[in-house]
């Protein structure tokens, strides 16, 4: 008989690899309000647990898997979970999300969160159940890719676990964690568990039920989410259909798409690798977190095996920056990073920075844009730390260090850039450059508005502090609920004044007087959702206020890791050349945007947070 | 039913029957021709049906200037250019095709470059693009199912661009078509049995899809009734030279039938699994005719229930319903691909063609962008040709 | 005693007239839906850049031009190379039952009223497109005659991106 929770059970276990022990943290309601769940919350336990400075690989550093309050409740796309830890890639926090089945598991094992601590004397696997936390020999699984050791570890379909391949082992800095087919990708957060010697994480879930404290309400909203889901365009036909790549396409004709190394921003190629394309051609059907309703994730026919089709980023940044368009040879890359468990947007970046320092003669390698030979062999030879790919495991920021070429080293604090070219979305490069983790395109996402929606224009700064702020706020707290961000479309743009008013009225007021736009932005399902489940009372104000309270206090630890105005900011090749296929030559003009950011984020002229906002925000006192 | 508007042309003239080949010198003679080249392939000389058609020459004055026999089996730019080459140094002054799709098709894109004098092809590639009569040009049929022999189009791969040129001209008609039971009794059963199925594509194709018109119908019914007759003597008993006969005849009526009214989804579909997986275009067509029927039926039911006449004889023609008598042809053609499995063990699905699954998606986005595809009776989308693909593997 | 007389033919005016105001429709409506119908868009994307397709009625004309640049679709009045891809119409009385419309897009090509010059994989793109644009534009009654299957595209999006077709799409062109 399965018990239940109302609510939260607020109950995280803090494990200590060092000495075998566990024990239990209990949330008060207090932290709840301020911080959520999942990435807020996360965030908040290491904030009180570890000191600035720690390294990255060091006993010192931990990782906090953190499900959200949704996740359990059948909410939609709740099937989400968070993990927070020092990134060995950028050197600060780095907070990274994931669709695979650990988060359930571990929720209905009853816990709202797991952190992991100190370091294991030998290879280990780490065993969850709802009673506490087991250490048994990981010996036997070391070595294996993500896919065989999750296979011999699983027995039970109760059972999940996050895992590490041979990168994570191999302390590549851009080593990810997988959870099934899914990833916690970015920020190289396997090398933390290699350095551990944690092999694997496996949770036994299904002990409890998790129940909403106004069940009735719930469905309520439930309901209303599932309803803007199924009407937007954007959720419930491009996604739906087409996955993530279904922004190839759109990318190409804005002349965004990273191609050679972001040095042009279309190819008239790119469509054999577009979403449509890899439908039609592969045959593809669904393949999901769960929950979900929006169903963006897809396996298809690729030479003769069922595999997950490559989400966007990976197909452009393994494939067009490379020059590739061979939907097959790409699918081939991401397997082999999916196996040895690497994030493909950092190995694509990485390779591209390589393919062109090889044509510039400053580092000695055979890769060559358009041609994919070697490819294969290198992305294991940085799996496995071999010869030149262990250089290359350190990432392009490293490599450009070491070697030169930092101009087109494309990564902001250390961390490779996604597939959209700031130059054609000037509010998305201030996102890309103010991010906390660095270059990643899910902070604000500014792009949609830019180039998807047309409702801001791409190159120009006006509002776009405004709205890179606002949609940090909301992401952050969408996160920490957790539900999937690509709800954001359908909660933001379908209730009723949204969707009724027409897009050039949209787009005057938005450019005019971004904060009464913004203002009038309805995005309150999302802090009914979390009353709902909770019980506690919060207005779509205050949800806004603690998302801004969560991306403030990432600030906050990184700023006193080092991090100052000096690294918001974008490649060089960004913010000097432009794009070989933009007429306008356009760059991208970011200090203009970037003071009026500081100012209204409440940081000083340095970048660093002010300390009456800090305690305005509830952070320190 | 007449069309608002039709137009039908089919100036080649047609020789058939015994001996036919002895014919040639004479009728070279009427062209005003009197060193002809020889264009051919491998198979044709390997199969020694080259010297059937040597020996017709003899006794009869005229030279043959040259012999090419390299034609590859899928007819290419540069090969043209040589065969082309050799043409002007040994002064020739007509040209004669002998064997299947490729070396006719690369025949006529001789005959462009010579007429022309020209070395480039790309220059009159696409419709309509030729302005003056071609040199005289013969084309001696061995394969009983392209109907080539009757055909304005040339599909001609051009290397340099990786594309598929394609020529449409009525002055790629040839001046003479031989049919002569001798060059195709060689074959084996199951290449008589893919080339006999090509053929009634070809026919049936022309007969519902939307250029039909009173003229091709006439041309495509016969042949139907022809290959239904004769295709399992054939297949069976290869020296049976009256069924050989027969299927040849069928095999160029229903090439001027599709020449004058083209095909549909069958063939787009055919094309598209040839372009990625090298499945044999009569196999193909023996493959997808079922499917690209079925899938066509609502829009195609009146014409093909007119056609289980031609296929299955008057009684049982007589003994079904009206209503039932396009389902009842899928039917006996299926029965018919089953009988040819058996005989001569012709695939019935792609994966016995040799298709995997993982290649479905692609032969379908090249289907629905194939130019067949126009004259299909109902639209197809991509979804669409998976369901079709799917069925048929 | 005959006499003999040469005739030089005069023109259709009419027709001519009523050919090209089709032909601008036709352009801008292909310039809006090209950015508004994801089908379309999905279908341009496999058009390189600065790809040109035209339509033209032999032999005089009129003519209508449309090109691939900064990745969108727009009508332009002339360019100076061969267009990659052209319909030419065999005469205006052809031109004028497909454009008015009075005869569909298969139908015009299995009576030979037109020729297509240029790579047959994007001509077939075209028609695709070309059947979702008249969608658009025309009520079901008329689209039956014109094509073998009507689009299938959301009642509410068909009706109002026809009503944004006509009152603003037609004078802004995106």
């Amino acid at each position: 008989m399965t018990e239940e929770i109302i609510g939260t059970s607020n109950k995280v276990l803090e494990v200590d690899l060092s000495s075998k022990t566990w024990s239990i943290y209990e949330v008060s309601r207090q932290e709840r309000k301020l911080y959520i769940g999942a990435k807020g919350l996360g965030l908040k336990l290491l904030f009180d647990r570890m000191k600035p400075g720690v390294d990255p690989l060091g006993e010192e550093n931990m990782i906090a898997v953190m499900p959200g309050v949704l996740m359990g409740t059948n909410g939609v796309c709740s099937g989400r979970f968070h993990a927070v830890s020092k990134s060995p890639l950028t050197n600060i926090f780095n907070t990274s999300s994931c669709g695979g089945p650990f988060g359930m598991q571990l929720k209905t094992a009853g816990w709202d969160g797991l952190i992991i601590k100190g370091r294991c004397r030998t290879h280990t696997i780490l065993k969850i159940d709802k009673k506490g936390a087991y250490f048994e020999d990981g010996e036997s699984f070391w070595g294996l890719d993500t896919e065989a050791v999750q296979e011999k570890l699983l027995k039970d379909k109760k059972e999940a676990a996050l895992v590490i391949g041979p990168a994570g082992e191999n302390g590549v800095k851009f080593a990810n964690i997988a959870s099934g087919h899914r990833f916690l990708g970015r920020g190289g957060l396997g090398a933390v568990m290699g350095s551990k010697n944690l092999k694997g994480v496996v949770v036994k879930g299904g002990d409890y039920k998790i129940v909403p404290v106004n069940k009735k309400k719930f469905d309520k909203w439930r309901k209303r989410g599932q309803k803007y889901i199924n009407q937007n365009e954007m959720s419930s036909y491009l996604l739906r259909n087409f996955g993530t790549n279904a922004n190839l396409n759109l990318n190409n004709s804005a002349n965004i798409l990273p191609v050679k190394n972001f040095t042009s921003g279309r190819h008239d190629e790119a469509y054999k690798i577009s979403g449509e394309t890899i439908k039609d051609v592969h045959d593809t059907s669904f393949s999901t977190c769960k929950p979900c309703a929006i169903l963006c994730g897809h396996k298809g026919n690729f030479k003769g095996k069922k595999v997950s089709v490559p989400e966007f980023e990976s197909v452009s940044l393994l494939g067009s920056n490379l020059k590739i368009f061979d939907s097959n040879l790409i699918s081939g890359f991401n397997e082999i990073c999916s196996k040895m468990g690497m994030d493909t947007i950092s190995a694509g970046g990485t390779l591209a920075w390589i393919m062109e320092a090889s044509e510039k003669g400053i580092f000695e390698s055979d890769l060559k844009f358009g041609s994919p030979e070697g490819i294969e062999d290198f992305l294991y030879d940085i799996a496995y730390s071999r010869g030149k790919g262990a250089e290359a495991a350190l990432g392009s920021r490293e490599l450009s260090r070491k070697y030169g070429g930092e101009d087109f080293a494309i990564q902001v604090k250390g961390m490779e850039m996604a597939a959209y070219d700031p130059r054609g979305a000037f509010g998305h490069g201030l996102g890309y450059a103010v991010a906390n983790r660095g270059a990643c395109h899910l902070s604000a996402y500014v792009v949609a508005l830019e180039v998807f929606f047309g409702l801001l224009k791409p190159d120009s700064v006006r509002a776009k502090a405004d709205f890179v702020k606002f949609f940090e706020d909301l992401t952050c707290g969408i996160n920490s609920l957790q539900t999937c961000q690509f709800t954001m479309y359908s909660y933001t743009l379908e209730p009723l004044l949204s969707k009724y008013t027409p897009n050039f009225i949209l787009n005057i007021l938005m450019m005019n007087m971004p904060k009464l736009a913004i203002s009038l932005i309805d995005f309150s399902l999302y802090s009914k959702i979390f009353t709902s489940v909770t019980g506690i009372k919060m207005s779509m104000w205050g949800f806004r206020r603690a998302g801004e309270r969560i991306h403030m206090l990432e600030r906050y630890m990184n700023t006193r890791e080092g991090i100052s105005r000096k690294d918001d900011t974008l490649p060089a090749r960004m913010l000097e050349e432009p794009n070989e296929t933009d007429k306008d030559k356009k760059i991208v003009p970011l200090e203009k945007m970037l003071s009026s950011y500081y100012r209204k984020r409440g940081y000083d002229s340095n970048g660093i947070p002010l300390k009456t906002k800090l305690k305005k925000l509830k952070i320190a006192s | 039913m007449l069309p608002s508007y039709y137009e039908f042309y089919n100036p080649v003239k047609i020789i058939s029957g015994s001996k036919a080949l002895d014919n040639i010198p004479y009728e070279l003679e009427l062209l005003n021709a009197k060193r002809p080249l020889v264009v051919t392939d491998k198979g044709v000389e390997n199969a020694g049906l080259m010297k059937v058609f040597l020996d017709s020459f003899k006794n009869s004055g005229i030279e043959i200037g040259g012999i090419y026999s390299d034609v590859p089996p899928d007819s290419s730019n540069s090969v043209v250019k040589a065969i082309a080459k050799i043409y002007r140094e040994k002064e020739c002054d007509s040209i004669i095709a002998v064997g299947g799709g490729s070396p006719i098709d690369t025949a006529k894109g001789v005959n462009i470059l010579v007429t022309e004098n020209s070395n480039d092809l790309m220059e009159f590639e696409g419709a309509d693009r030729l302005k003056k009569p071609l040199k005289p040009f013969i084309v001696v049929p061995t394969t009983a199912g392209t109907g080539s022999e009757a055909t304005l189009v040339a599909v001609i791969y051009n290397e340099e661009k990786n594309v598929k040129m394609e020529f449409i001209s009525g002055y790629l008609l040839p001046n003479l078509a031989v049919i002569d039971p001798r060059m195709t009794e060689t074959m084996p059963p199951k290449i008589t049995a893919a080339t006999g199925m090509d053929a009634l594509t070809h026919a049936v194709e022309a007969f519902t899809c939307l250029q039909k018109n009173p003229i091709s119908d006439a041309y495509a019914f016969s042949a139907i009734k022809i290959i239904s007759h004769n295709i399992l003597n054939a297949v069976k008993n290869g020296k049976d030279q009256k069924a050989r006969l027969n299927m040849a005849n069928a095999a160029t009526m229903a090439g001027i039938a599709f020449s004058n009214s083209m095909v549909g989804a069958v063939h787009a579909l055919g094309h598209s699994a040839g372009a990625v997986a090298k499945v044999p275009h009569g196999v193909a067509m023996s493959v997808f005719l079922p499917h690209g029927l079925e899938y066509n039926l609502e829009k195609i039911k009146d014409s093909l229930g007119e056609l289980l006449l031609a296929l299955s004889g008057p009684e049982i023609f007589a003994a079904t319903p009206k209503e039932k008598r396009a389902l009842k042809f899928i039917e006996d053609l299926r029965r018919l691909q089953k009988q040819l499995f058996d005989e001569a063990s012709l695939p019935m699905t792609l994966k016995d063609a040799g298709v995997t699954e993982d290649m479905l998606g692609t032969i379908a986005t090249k289907a629905i962008n194939d130019g067949a595809l126009m004259m299909n009776p109902e639209e197809m989308s991509h979804e669409d040709a998976m369901k079709v693909l799917k069925k048929a593997f | 005693m005959s006499s003999i007389k040469s005739y030089k033919p005069g023109r259709k005016w009419f027709k001519t007239i009523v050919c090209k105001v089709v032909m601008v429709i036709l352009g801008r409506a292909f310039q809006v839906f090209s950015r508004h119908d994801h089908e379309i868009k999905n279908e341009i994307a496999a058009w390189p850049e600065g790809f040109t397709l035209e339509l033209n009625v032999l032999p005089f004309g009129p003519r209508l031009l449309i090109l691939k640049e900064d990745g969108k679709i727009r009508t332009v009045g002339e360019i100076d190379e061969k267009p990659e891809l052209s319909v030419n119409f065999k005469n205006i009385e052809s031109a004028f039952l497909i454009l008015t419309p009075l005869m569909g897009v298969p139908r015009g090509f299995a009576e030979h009223r037109f020729i297509v010059i240029g790579d047959v994989a994007k001509a077939m793109a075209f028609t695709r497109c070309l059947n979702r644009i008249l969608a658009y534009l025309y009520p079901d009654f008329l689209c039956r005659n014109l094509m073998r299957r009507i689009p299938e595209i959301n009642f509410m999006k068909r009706m109002s991106k026809r009503l944004y077709f006509y009152t603003i799409g037609i004078v802004t062109g995106s």
